[in-house]
């Protein structure tokens, strides 16, 4: 016969206390001890989740929490089409850097984006040119260390037509 | 309409597994046709996807409402519910607090407040399959993201699935994709505690899951990933095949292998669990010259429909495979460390909570309780998770410490409800010799207590 098969044949809804019930009411008593921290910790994390997002819409919620990746996706999004590509010249931090390029490729799908920190990154057929400067405080949690000369940036989008600006961002065809 | 989506997909895997689910109550009837329908459905799709069948909603739910026609004539057996003892109400408070609570906090939070991978790999996928009907289109492009192509499918197609139920890319729909595959955790577990072990264990041990630190945070702060859903399919492969030890019915061979199959069409380290997993299966049935075809087609054919086809359009695409394996070289230097680190990191009560002491103490409890060697399966199966781990540290293919903080916590969460499933199977079969009061002398006590209320 089954452990579990010897319990229910004797199953009793009464309050008494076996020693097993006292040995598991016991076991999950210390695994609360454990667990209370934590979920004290978790109680304080989700009401200021709440209090700051809460009220707002999911995209809006999205853009306060990714800022300013999800605002400039947006701009790209809107002037670039379903089946365009686009090359980001980004002036931020190496591992920002890799943190944009996934979030643009989430965002912009089936757009191609290529992200590079070089001001003279070869354009590679892609016929949408975003220049985009991270914000002062991304800048100063991660120090930018590709090259960027805004002289050149200058030249090669001075024969482009702008077709979009927004905060942190200019886009060029 | 997600919670529909997961209410049809617990249906819609129920119609298979039903049958062969013995004696599981309505919540653990829908967890494990949770955990089977979001594996056949996302390979469904991408049947159709290679078939060029369009992924239109009414196309997907058609041969399984031809399935669902076919099964009325037969209900699956399902127990009787009971009414819970008071130990089990007390567990079930406890238990739903954690996931309560994480659950508020997941449905405000719309990205991950860190490790961007659900974004970058998995729910990235799932869009791209969504936004392009198929499979086809992304993979061409592969080369062009930084989305681990190689990985598995099974987590992006069933966001695809959420998507298509949710007529869009709604980003929430693909978020909860995370929550859903926890409370079929729960489900499952409870399933397995109470059929392998007993009623009150099962319910004690599952609320304690329910506030294992680390499963919540894999389950809701990492929403997206695919190591919940990891851990419910090697929680359901481990936990079958040690059924079948016991019982030797063909059917739960049958679920030990699908589910450790979805495994490994889950993550790569599912790959090694279903190594492990076929490893013991063949060797016991070479071992008693089994001549019933059954049992070998049990464990073959779902490992041949869910890794095989995925492992020869990787080859098509020209996918590159995880560079794991083509490290070429391994750093032994690595091995105390990354032990070290696994070992220092699973004790810890503050994340883990008393899981790997559970189970490090649950030999003695198995011994007392006398469930035999094939008990050793589950914690084995643990310790072979463990073992791959620290395996893939002596690649030395990253910086040791970045890898360790990066990937730790993830995996020992995978394999932490199997461990807590090890320990409340010793616990339940220890318990269950301990003498009990017998059920005439308890009924003879509420006798003369209700003698003595009438008597005043």
């Amino acid at each position: 016969m089954r452990a579990g098969d010897r319990k229910s044949a004797c199953y009793d809804t009464g309050v008494n206390f076996s020693r097993e019930r006292i040995l598991l009411l016991g076991l999950l008593a210390l695994w609360l001890v454990f667990e209370w921290p934590n979920l004290e910790e978790q109680v304080g994390t989700t009401e200021q989740a709440r209090a700051a997002l809460g009220e707002m819409p999911w995209q809006a919620r999205t853009a306060a929490l990714d800022t300013p990746g999800y605002a400039v996706a947006e701009a790209i999004g809107r002037v670039v089409p379903a089946s365009g590509c686009v090359l980001v010249l980004a002036h931020t931090g190496p591992e920002h850097a890799r943190y944009y390029q996934s979030r643009f490729s989430y965002y912009l799908y089936p757009r191609q984006v290529r992200l590079s920190d070089h001001s003279n990154a070869e354009q590679k057929g892609c016929t949408f040119l975003a220049v985009f400067r991270d914000t002062a405080p991304n800048l100063a949690q991660e120090p930018f260390r590709g090259r960027w000369e805004e002289a050149e940036i200058a030249a090669r989008t001075a024969g482009m037509k702008k077709v979009a600006a927004a905060p942190q961002v200019e886009i060029f065809q | 309409m997600t919670l529909l989506a997961a209410l049809l997909t617990g249906l819609l895997g129920g119609l298979v597994i039903g049958p062969w689910v013995a004696g599981g109550g309505l919540v653990s009837l829908w967890a494990l046709g949770f955990a089977a329908g979001a594996g056949l459905l996302s390979l469904q799709l991408l049947a159709y996807s290679l078939a060029g069948v369009p992924w239109n909603l009414w196309l997907i739910l058609l041969p399984w409402a031809a399935l669902g026609a076919w099964r009325l004539r037969r209900r699956p057996a399902m127990a009787r519910p009971e009414w819970p003892s008071w130990t089990e109400w007390i567990a079930l408070a406890a238990g739903l607090a954690a996931p309560l609570l994480w659950f508020g906090y997941e449905r405000v939070m719309p990205l991950n407040t860190r490790d961007w991978d659900a974004w970058a790999i998995w729910l990235f996928k799932a869009k791209a399959f969504y936004l392009d009907g198929g499979v086809k289109g992304f993979l061409a492009r592969a080369g062009e993201f930084q989305a681990q192509p190689s990985y598995p499918l099974l987590v992006p197609l069933y966001g695809a699935f959420l998507f298509i139920v949710a007529g869009g890319a709604a980003d929430p729909a693909a978020k909860a994709l995370s929550p859903c595959f926890f409370f079929a955790l729960l489900g499952a577990f409870y399933y397995l505690a109470r059929r392998l072990g007993s009623r009150e264990v099962a319910a004690v041990f599952t609320a304690m899951l329910a506030g294992l630190h680390m499963v919540d945070i894999v389950a809701f702060e990492l929403a997206g990933y695919a190591d919940t859903t990891l851990s419910l399919y090697l929680l359901l492969g481990a936990g079958f095949v040690y059924a079948w030890w016991k019982t030797q019915q063909w059917t739960d061979l049958a679920l030990a292998s699908g589910f450790s199959a979805l495994a490994g069409w889950t993550k790569n380290e599912g790959l090694f669990f279903l190594a492990a997993v076929g490893a013991l299966v063949v060797i016991r049935l070479a071992r008693e010259r089994t001549r019933d075809w059954r049992p070998w087609a049990a464990v073959a054919a779902p490992p041949l429909m869910a890794v095989v086809p995925w492992v020869v359009l990787r080859a098509h695409y020209r996918v590159p495979a995880s560079d794991l394996l083509d490290a070429g070289h391994w750093n032994w230097g690595n091995l105390v460390p990354g032990v070290m680190a696994t070992i220092r990191q699973a004790f810890r009560p503050a994340v883990y909570n008393l899981t790997f002491w559970l189970l490090a103490a649950s030999p003695g409890a198995a011994r007392q309780g006398a469930v035999g060697a094939s008990w050793w399966i589950l914690p084995g199966l643990v310790l072979w998770q463990m073992a791959g781990l620290v395996g893939a540290y002596l690649t030395g293919r990253n910086d040791l410490q970045w890898w360790i903080g990066t990937s730790l916590d993830r995996i020992l969460a995978q394999v932490a409800p199997l461990a807590l499933l090890a320990s409340a199977v010793a616990v339940a079969a220890w318990t269950a010799r301990w003498p009990q009061p017998a059920p005439a002398a308890r009924q003879g006590r509420r006798d003369r207590k209700a003698k003595a209320s009438k008597g005043k």
